[in-house]
């Protein structure tokens, strides 16, 4: 298991695959985070389940996404881009 | 910080929302555009699969009701920490003369946040912006302390650095009581009660017997 549980996630490791948002999100947002909102938003996996995979609380994780959300947000606020 | 979209987990605004949009926007591209990633994708529901197998296997056994009364002591612990988190805020900081370069402000979402038990599922978030990282006005400490050991009995309490330097007392909390520790601790209630009383500085001052 510990295999699997490693540091990286899903398409983490493939930057050429990264779309313009994602990418962004990899370079601003800390490892973590990053890998909370890839799992959650990328690979469509529960709050709960994520929780379970970063080895926290369901609410710890709810605050590391609003967190990236919002830094994001802010980001693309005074960085427009257009898909 | 809106408290209500984060439990929901849900954006907060326009611009959020159309970062999440986007988020799902390109996964969905990536995944059409990559045999690779629903290899990937099963390899998480696997470990998932093992997780859940493996690591909690009495997840799934009854909870306690929350009205239960095991509860009650958890919920007044909480209800305390709220008030001692305002109290810090508003009035336990002195406030500079001169607006101050703070030290790391990334650091002050997370300046008060008190983390409750798992199946508690409860967490309170303070947005301490207005204040700064000063020592407290009174010795919060000899106060705080008891109050944190007693509630330590209950739920699972963690001070956070950088709060957790004005509780150096404040080590080696035990684990919450189960259920049957906590019948126990009730039979004994006048006991550990007194004890509790004690360990208050100044109660008996405060509240004369």
């Amino acid at each position: 298991m510990d295999e699997i549980m490693g540091e990286s996630t899903p398409d983490e490791n493939n930057e050429h695959e990264l779309g313009v948002v994602w990418s962004k999100a990899k370079e601003i947002l800390s490892p973590s985070a990053f890998r909370s909102l890839r799992l959650h938003y990328g690979e469509e996996i529960t709050v709960k389940e994520v929780a379970i995979i970063m080895g926290k609380n369901k609410v710890a994780i709810k605050v590391i996404l609003h967190r990236s959300r919002k830094k994001l947000a802010e980001y693309f606020k005074s960085n427009p881009i257009k898909l | 910080m809106s408290l209500k979209s984060i439990l929901q987990n849900k954006p907060c605004d326009q611009a959020e929302k159309e970062v999440v949009e986007k988020l799902r926007q390109e996964s969905k591209s990536e995944k059409l555009a990559s045999t690779q990633s629903a290899k990937q994708r099963d390899e998480v529901r696997q470990l998932l699969h093992l997780i859940k197998e493996d690591g909690y296997p009495d997840r799934k056994i009854k909870k306690p009701s929350k009205h239960s009364f095991f509860y009650l002591p958890r919920l007044a612990f909480a209800s305390l920490s709220l008030c001692i988190a305002c109290f810090l805020t508003y009035k336990g900081f002195e406030k500079p003369e001169k607006k101050q370069i703070a030290h790391d402000l990334s650091l002050i979402d997370d300046l008060a946040e008190l983390k409750f038990q798992l199946d508690f599922d409860f967490v309170t978030i303070f947005n301490i912006e207005s204040s700064i990282t000063e020592e407290p006005t009174v010795e919060l400490d000899k106060l705080v302390s008891p109050i944190i050991d007693f509630g330590s009995l209950f739920t699972n309490v963690q001070i956070i650095p950088p709060i957790k330097s004005y509780f150096p007392s404040v080590e080696n909390l035990g684990t919450p009581l189960v259920p049957k520790e906590f019948r126990e601790l009730k039979e004994n209630t006048k006991e550990g009660i007194n004890n509790l009383l004690d360990s208050i500085p100044f109660f008996n001052e405060i509240f004369p017997t």
